[in-house]
């Protein structure tokens, strides 16, 4: 019984492909089998997030175009065993790439793994409409700004008239020190206006552009980020498992000097 | 002691929402702001006419789009009220 799950957002930007990277890392550490699909042809970026590009040989296209057999062109994780990407191609365009050849490719992969996870290129055209061909559940990444908001509320609808039923929402970048001052939309906000289920919260944290830069997971590592991101995987599986406190307790001395600072 | 005079109203994060709320009013019927804001007066003028409306009471008009599988999708405008 394998699972499709594509990750999605509309907006670019948002974190759809780092969190297709740790969602899958975070999958396989709870010793899954799985794959990741780069399906952004033409701006293919899972492989630098993941650090393996460096090892691409043949990729999607080459697949599809029966260039290569898929095992060829399926990459092995550095540090999991049972975690596998499929590279999109860097020279071509979406176009090359139909709905009907996305299904074939991932019912090929079904008996090999438990879990296939698309990383959905921005927008709506041919690219998205390509990685929600075969899945059958769907990840809507948001952050708390307008503008992600409205695209995550447009792309629930487009989901949700395609007949997809399950369709979980994570926000990503939220500031808890700016959403205690106002000044930034709560959790609660962006709930009440999307009407997916909301599987997971991710802070603003440093620790992912760190773990980016050096192409790591942050999941399996102590910081907030790797937590909540290893809380969704474990969602995912269907425990249920309580939404992580962002609110950071404060050292002493931090809160010394805020106090000192409200005195002055 | 004046800064905690701020009400929620006025925060950013406040605005936000707001602003998002009509955006997405706007989107799903396909119609401005600025036109649903007259649409708003315009009804509550024409209801006026014919009923006493109260200061207390509430009016919403509520739009709803049956799809084809699963649940219809439901957009409430509050013409007025709280």
């Amino acid at each position: 019984m394998s699972e499709v799950i594509v990750v999605t957002s509309g907006k670019g930007g948002v974190g759809k492909t780092t969190s297709t990277a740790n969602i899958g890392t975070g999958l396989a550490r709870m010793d899954k089998k799985v794959v990741l699909i780069d399906t952004d042809i033409g701006l293919r970026n899972l492989d630098v997030v993941m650090g393996l590009e460096n090892r691409i040989v043949y990729n999607l296209v080459d697949v599809t175009e029966g260039n290569c057999r898929i095992r060829q062109a399926l990459i092995k994780d550095k540090h999991y065993p049972g975690l596998y990407l499929l590279p999109a191609a860097q020279t071509r365009d979406k176009s090359c790439v139909s709905q009907e050849q996305m299904r074939k490719l991932v019912d090929d992969l079904k008996p090999i793994f438990d879990y296939i996870i698309l990383d959905s290129p921005a927008g709506i055209e041919q690219g998205f409409r390509n990685a929600c061909a075969a899945a059958d559940r769907a990840l809507v990444i948001t952050t708390p700004e307008v503008s992600a908001i409205r695209d995550a509320d447009r792309i629930i609808g487009l989901l949700e008239s395609d007949g997809l039923r399950k369709i979980d929402l994570i926000i990503n970048r939220i500031r808890p020190d700016m959403v205690k001052r106002g000044d930034m939309m709560s959790v609660e906000d962006v709930t009440d206006i999307l009407s997916a289920s909301l599987i997971g919260v991710l802070p603003d944290e440093e620790a992912i552009v760190i773990a980016s830069n050096h192409g790591e997971p942050v999941v399996g590592t102590d910081s907030l980020t790797g937590q909540a991101y290893m809380n969704i995987c474990r969602r995912l599986t269907g425990e249920k498992v309580p939404l992580l406190n962002l609110y950071k307790p404060l050292s002493l001395r931090s809160r010394l000097s805020a106090f000192i600072k409200k005195k002055a | 002691m004046e800064r905690y005079h701020v009400s929620r109203q006025m925060t950013s994060g406040h605005i936000a929402k707001l602003r998002l709320e009509q955006a997405l009013a706007s989107d799903f019927l396909e119609c401005s702001t600025e036109k649903l804001i007259s649409m708003q007066q315009e009804i509550l003028q024409i209801l006026s006419r014919y009923m006493n409306i109260d200061e207390t009471e509430e009016i919403q008009l509520k739009f709803t789009q049956k799809i084809q599988q699963g649940e219809p999708y439901v957009k409430t405008i509050q013409i007025k009220g709280l």
